[in-house]
């Protein structure tokens, strides 16, 4: 079954432009106004990116000392589902606390009221709602975390995964053809699901 | 792993599965060296009890070789290679059996929630030691495995190391000491022996699994012959009957080790002490040498590898999926999906509002055409094929819903590279044809009228509604008008047949709507 047609108000959404500084072509991201940015300087978006509303993005935790970083760096045709967290991931090392990057690739959909403080998040990742990604957690490409899934921190989650449960643990892998799914899923919703009006 | 308990294949309503056709396959197909499964192969629709041999379209292989669909359950695998699935390092496959199938790094699951483990330090608790990076700063400082998930840690059970790099390294000593451990690798010697008396040609080339899927039992008689359950089988193992009489005399096996058995008095202790400390079901079973019941005999496991896995259709042996070398790739060198080769076929919107008993609902069928020639499609419902199927037990036919297909026959138009569909205007006097509801790009959707059919004595709440269609896919006939069109538009389409020919094609699906 295709995913159901989703209609948004326009006047809710605010589209980016290409940015004159930015070389690489991040246009198309769709950013809810009821969302919250938090530190819009340290976060980056690659293009096509939609941001729903009541999501949370802390671009603000960043590590101290160092002068402007990306904090958050979000590439293209990734969905954040509504009332979801991305926060970056943190740590004491040698007696100092501190934040540390995180990376989410292309074609990643997090689903709603999720909780994200991984280290990395690879290209063609699903994760389902209600689920918490625990701090460092590393997801490679072509993963899928079922709903409710509770990924513990440090977890390092393979290629063709899927995991799930508390504390979340293989319970299948993916087909081969995954990538082509996740990617042809991801495009439609953008452009033929995810509409104005 | 078995690949069968995805969601997607608990068949959550609505769906579209696609039936294997090794499903009817006995083996009189099975020995058909003409290997024409197109369209006289298939004739029986899926029945309600066959829901495991249907796949979502993204999970069947397809075999350029025998022009056929291949599910998981028809395809043989090999190993590629090995890998630890949390430190991600490649396990060359000559030390994997000396390392019993696990991580030997630093990679441990915890023993009790099967979460991996984390090393910290003792000394300084605020500073979490990486396990890549120099942290001996100071000498004679302990390390410990902590989980993160359940708070369980290696201290409980007095398990300690002096540097935090190469835990299994350290542990080794510890582990082969072990009783239980000692008592599996004599008994492992011992029926090594047992297979080297003579077993010099019974396997073939190929690892067991490869054995396993070509038929017939792979064991060696002689190791049959001395597992008391398993004797009878000897005989069934070898296939040819050259029974050679046994040169050299093999010694019964005697325990060396006295491995410690669970005592009257142990299992009183525990009746009184309650479950509290009773390890569950599935801690035993992950801890492979002895099935320990208290909590505290409970030690970290090394990580199970994982396996990247070469496919073949079993039928012709030639390659469908073979993965790069490399462990952390995602490429594939050969990778031959269905997907790419038959129509995908969804559920598209508008979704009907509610399904009602005896009420028609209008479905919307998309099909997508992946290749880049035309196809046209022609469907059949059971229904409609009530005629060639006579004597067909009407219960255990999972449709129960009246179909109507609107447009039984049709065409897709070629699947072309994304900007090339631009110049094309999207085809609307398609639409006017009498069931078929858009056209455009390398997709037709159709309208197909559903009225689910009350059964006559129906004790479930519940009943999901489902039916049968049967797809005939074959390449369109260049006479047909709506073509002619799409293949001027187009001209680059001509280059690119033969790349992937279109063969005639019959398969099932099953679309499920929900449940009424
Ligand atoms: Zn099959
Ligand atoms: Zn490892
Ligand atoms: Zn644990
Ligand atoms: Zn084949």
């Amino acid at each position: 079954m295709e995913s159901a047609l989703c209609h948004y108000d326009k006047r809710e959404y605010i589209e980016t432009v290409r940015v004159p500084w930015c070389v690489r072509e991040d246009t198309g991201n769709k950013v809810s106004r009821k969302s919250v940015i938090c530190g819009s300087q340290n976060i980056v978006l690659g293009g096509k990116t939609i941001i729903r509303k009541d999501c949370i993005v802390r671009g603000d935790l960043r590590r101290t000392g160092t002068g402007h970083a990306v904090v958050v760096a979000i590439g293209r045709y990734c969905f954040l589902g509504e009332r979801c967290v991305i926060r970056p991931p943190y740590k004491t090392y040698k007696g100092v606390f501190n934040y540390y990057p995180m990376k989410i690739a292309d074609h990643v959909v997090v689903g709603q009221d999720s909780v994200v403080e991984a280290a990395q998040i690879g290209s063609y990742v699903h994760i389902g709602k209600n689920c918490v990604i625990g701090r460092f957690a590393i997801i490679k490409d072509c993963c899928r975390i079922l709903d409710g899934a509770v990924v513990p921190p440090n977890t390092v989650v393979p290629s063709f995964s899927v995991f799930g449960g508390n504390p979340a643990r293989l319970v299948d892998e993916l087909p081969e053809s995954i990538q082509e799914v996740y990617e042809t899923q991801t495009k439609e919703f953008y452009y033929d699901k995810f509409l104005a009006g | 792993m078995a690949t069968t308990v995805l969601d997607e294949l608990r068949l959550p309503a609505p769906f579209v599965s696609y039936q294997c056709p090794c499903h009817h396959l006995d083996p009189r197909y099975e020995n058909d060296e003409s290997g024409d499964l197109s369209v006289d192969a298939v004739t029986d629709p899926p029945r309600s009890a066959d829901i495991l041999s249907l796949f979502p379209v993204a999970r069947l292989y397809y075999c350029e070789h025998c022009h056929r669909i291949c599910c998981p359950v028809c395809i043989q695998e090999e190993i590629a290679c090995y890998y630890c699935p949390n430190c991600l390092f490649e396990v060359p496959t000559a030390s994997v059996k000396a390392e019993k199938n696990r991580c030997g790094r630093n990679c441990f699951e915890c023993p009790v929630c099967e979460n991996t483990l984390n090393v910290v330090s003792m000394v300084d608790p605020a500073t979490p030691s990486e396990p890549n990076s120099p942290t001996a700063t100071a000498a004679g400082n302990t390390h410990y495995l902590t989980c993160g998930a359940c708070r369980w840690d290696s201290l409980e059970i007095g398990m300690q190391f002096d540097r935090p790099t190469g835990l299994a390294t350290q542990l080794q000593p510890l582990e082969e000491a072990r009783k239980d451990v000692q008592e599996f690798e004599n008994l492992r010697q011992h029926f090594e022996k047992v297979i080297k008396v003579k077993d010099t040609a019974s396997t073939g080339p190929g690892g067991l699994l490869r054995g396993l899927s070509g038929g017939g039992l792979n064991l060696p008689s002689s190791l049959l012959a001395t597992i008391p359950g398993l004797a009878s089988f000897a005989s069934l193992g070898r296939r040819s009957s050259t029974r050679v009489p046994r040169e050299t005399k093999l010694e019964r096996y005697s325990s060396s080790v006295e491995v410690l058995q669970d005592t009257e008095a142990d299992w009183e202790y525990l009746l009184r002490s309650g479950s509290a400390d009773v390890t569950s079901l599935q801690q035993r079973l992950h801890q492979p040498n002895d099935k320990v019941i208290d909590k505290k005999a409970l030690y970290p496991q090394r990580i199970q590898l994982r396996t990247k896995r070469l496919k073949r259709c079993r039928k012709c042996e030639h390659i469908v999926v073979k993965p790069e070398h490399k462990a952390q790739s995602t490429r594939f060198n050969i990778k031959m999906m269905a997907m790419n080769y038959i129509p995908k076929i969804t559920i598209a919107h508008p979704f009907p509002q509610s399904l009602q008993w005896n009420v028609a609902s209008r479905v919307v069928l998309r099909f997508t055409n992946p290749l880049e020639v035309p196809v046209s499609i022609a469907l059949a419902t059971t229904q409609s094929l009530v005629g060639q199927n006579e004597g067909g037990d009407e219960h255990s036919d999972m449709t129960n819903c009246q179909v109507t297909l609107l447009a039984p026959n049709f065409t897709i138009d070629a699947a072309k590279d994304i900007w090339n569909y631009e110049d094309e205007a999207t085809s609307d006097q398609a639409s006017n044809v009498v069931g078929v509801h858009e056209r455009a790009k390398n997709f037709t959707s159709i309208i197909v009228q559903v009225t689910p059919i009350l059964p006559p004595s129906s004790s479930a709440l519940t009943v999901p509604i489902q039916f049968a269609l049967l797809v005939h896919v074959r390449p369109a006939e260049p006479a047909l008008p709506a073509l002619a069109t799409a293949a001027t538009a187009a001209s680059d389409v001509d280059t690119k047949i033969g790349k992937r020919s279109v063969r005639p094609l019959a398969f099932w699906v099953a679309v499920g709507l929900g449940d009424l």
